[in-house]
């Protein structure tokens, strides 16, 4: 694309509502995709990582201290940026097209 | 995909059956140009309705939770520019949203693939909860703030008010236009490029503002758009699966870009810089990280492999960015005694990080902001609409003022059509007129409405006056003691006129 200032982007990332729930999701995305950049805005929370993004419903319930499950998780999910893949276990999110 | 859930899925999708008793095209209602027959379709987001009740229940439940503990415990009293500025901002989301859900009415019966018609039918059912949040929100402000005229009027003001006539004709554009377009409109631009920007990124501006139930309202909303962002992409990688959707599809990626752009994103640019006092990110800033660099670089520039060239007028929307919220806050600003909200002027501090943020800011703007602080006061009778000359004219297909990129160097221009002059804001919207004049010929603006009417009966007739039946519900600053009455507009002399139509060009067919 010709156009002036858009450079490729291959980042992916999450949105999530702040609270206990999104700090322990971050946390466990941190530790299950150990390059992944935390950002805090207030009201929400960024994660983000180069081409793809494992959140793992084990993982954060491990950070929890208690039992979670993929829908909880989407209440909290307020956006993600990538192709989103949803299974029971996890919530994967890859780069838009990369196939 | 996990087995368990993939197959659940399955299952479920083979219920699916065709009536025998009605033609597929009674059936469709409305057909559609672009090609999907024989295309396997996409599944978004994988969700079964059990589940998405119960989350949709969760989502509720948290939020109106904030709302009693909102109401019970006296938290500070939120910052009056941003409240103010709600009236206004607030006023045309249940419209949007509401629309929303007619629009995946209308996609559910006529986008045939079922794996995408489970996707619309819940975020429907989304749109109509996000209807009811946002009026839900403009009653509890109502209830709370210490002003209430304007939340009061708001939902009347939507579908009357000058503003609103920007956001109303990108709805029904995006209800009249082609069912699979819909979805291109809405589900790629309007919420996949552009609904970060405005739920996340002004939520935290509620929250910085005090306005703890707007910041959870957006949030709760902007839940429901991963979904829909899903649905839009899983309609568009199917569509990509037939090159005689090509061109289609990069003329409603042409159309859209440009649509949202004077219309959804004008909005947010305007209430990203001119509602707040706490700064953060400029509304340039926000953009373009968001839209440009995310939803550009990150999701529209991989579409070129299938042949997909970016928006014709890409470079004006990034250059726009210097101007949007500035043109559009002359405007607003400038035509107060025809809004419903109190306004709060910039100051000697706003104008620095202005200019900051936005080098050469004062040039353009500082002379319209002086002047505008010099006609507050009712007793001055200077009306700084007349000051600047009057209203001036609207785009044929956005109803934006015609004053973009900036007031002083616009790109308005005027052509003929079947014997008749139309008048538009830019070469973007003259060329989405002529692709489809039918759509939009008839509709009329503000000066068509009003032309001739001394100021105050404007004001009157559209019902923007508070309860002792003589005071405006607008005023040009927050302070309450002195506020403009009818009779102040009636003594400025203000007479609403149609400018001069801009010099005419010709177009190419």
């Amino acid at each position: 694309m010709s156009n002036q200032g858009l450079a490729q982007n291959h980042r992916v990332s999450v949105k999530l509502m702040a609270g206990e729930e999104a700090s322990a999701i971050a946390e466990a995305a941190c530790v299950d995709n150990p390059d992944a950049v935390l950002e805090d805005y207030g009201s929400y929370l960024t994660v983000s990582n180069e081409i793809r993004l494992d959140l793992n419903i084990a993982t954060i319930a491990e950070e929890l201290g208690r039992p979670y499950d993929v829908p909880t998780l989407l209440v909290v999910l307020a956006s993600y940026t990538g192709q989103v893949e949803v299974s029971d276990s996890c919530i994967i999110i890859t780069e838009a097209l990369s196939n | 995909m996990s087995e368990s859930l993939a197959k659940a899925y399955d299952r479920v999708k083979s219920i699916d059956w065709e009536p025998t008793y009605i033609r597929p095209e009674q059936k469709m209602v409305e057909q559609t140009r672009f090609h999907l027959e024989g295309l396997k379709p996409v599944d978004p987001f994988k969700t079964f309705v059990r589940e998405y009740f119960q989350m949709e229940q969760e989502k509720d439940n948290r939020h109106y939770a904030i709302l009693e503990a909102s109401s019970r415990l006296s938290d500070p009293e939120p910052d009056p520019r941003w409240m103010e500025g709600m009236k206004f901002g607030l006023s045309n989301l249940p419209g949007i949203e509401y629309s929303a859900a007619r629009q995946m009415g209308r996609m559910v019966r006529s986008v045939a693939p079922m794996e995408l018609r489970q996707g619309y039918m819940m975020q429907g059912l989304d749109e109509v909860r996000h209807s009811q949040l946002e009026l839900n929100t403009l009653r509890h402000h109502m209830r709370s703030w210490h002003d209430p005229a304007g939340y009061d009027v708001a939902m009347h003001a939507a579908g009357t008010s000058v503003g609103g006539g920007i956001f109303r004709a990108m709805l029904e554009d995006l209800l009249t236009c082609d069912p699979v377009e819909t979805s291109i409109g809405l589900q790629v631009f309007v919420e996949t490029a552009y609904t970060n920007v405005f739920f996340v990124g002004l939520s935290s501006a509620a929250a910085a503002h005090g306005d703890k139930m707007m910041a959870s309202t957006m949030l709760t909303i902007q839940s429901d758009e991963a979904r829909h962002m899903a649905n839009g992409w899983a309609t568009f990688a199917t569509l990509l699966q037939d090159d005689r959707n090509i061109p289609l599809i990069q003329q409603a990626l042409d159309k859209w870009a440009w649509r949202i752009h004077t219309s959804l994103s004008v909005g947010i640019n305007l209430f990203t810089d001119y509602f707040v006092s706490k700064r953060q990110e400029s509304a340039k800033e926000m953009n373009m990280r968001w839209v440009f660099d995310e939803f550009y670089g990150g999701f529209y520039q991989k579409l070129e492999k299938y042949g997909i060239k970016a928006p014709q007028h890409l470079d004006r929307m990034i250059a726009d960015q210097d101007h949007l919220s500035h043109s559009a806050a002359v405007y607003l600003f400038g035509a107060w005694p025809v809004f419903f909200h109190r306004y709060d002027g910039m100051t000697g501090a706003d104008m620095e990080w202005f200019e900051k943020k936005y080098p050469g800011w004062y040039a353009n703007y500082g002379s319209f902001w002086e002047a505008y602080n010099k006609c507050t006061d009712p007793a001055g009778q200077a009306l700084i609409l007349k000051e600047l000359g009057g209203l001036p004219n609207f785009c044929q297909v956005c109803q934006l003022p015609t004053i973009f990129p900036l007031p002083t160097a616009n790109t308005e221009r005027s052509c003929m059509h079947d014997g008749k002059r139309f008048i538009f804001c830019s070469q973007g919207c003259q060329e989405i007129f002529f692709n489809d004049p039918l759509h939009y010929q008839g509709y009329q603006s503000f000066l068509d409405r009003y032309e001739g009417f001394e100021l105050s009966d404007v004001t009157r007739d559209m019902g923007f006056v508070r309860e002792d039946g003589k005071t405006l519900i607008a005023q040009p600053t927050l302070d309450m003691k002195r506020m403009w009455t009818l009779d102040d507009i009636k003594r400025c002399d203000y007479v609403v006129q149609k400018p001069l139509p801009p010099p005419l060009v010709e177009v190419a067919l």
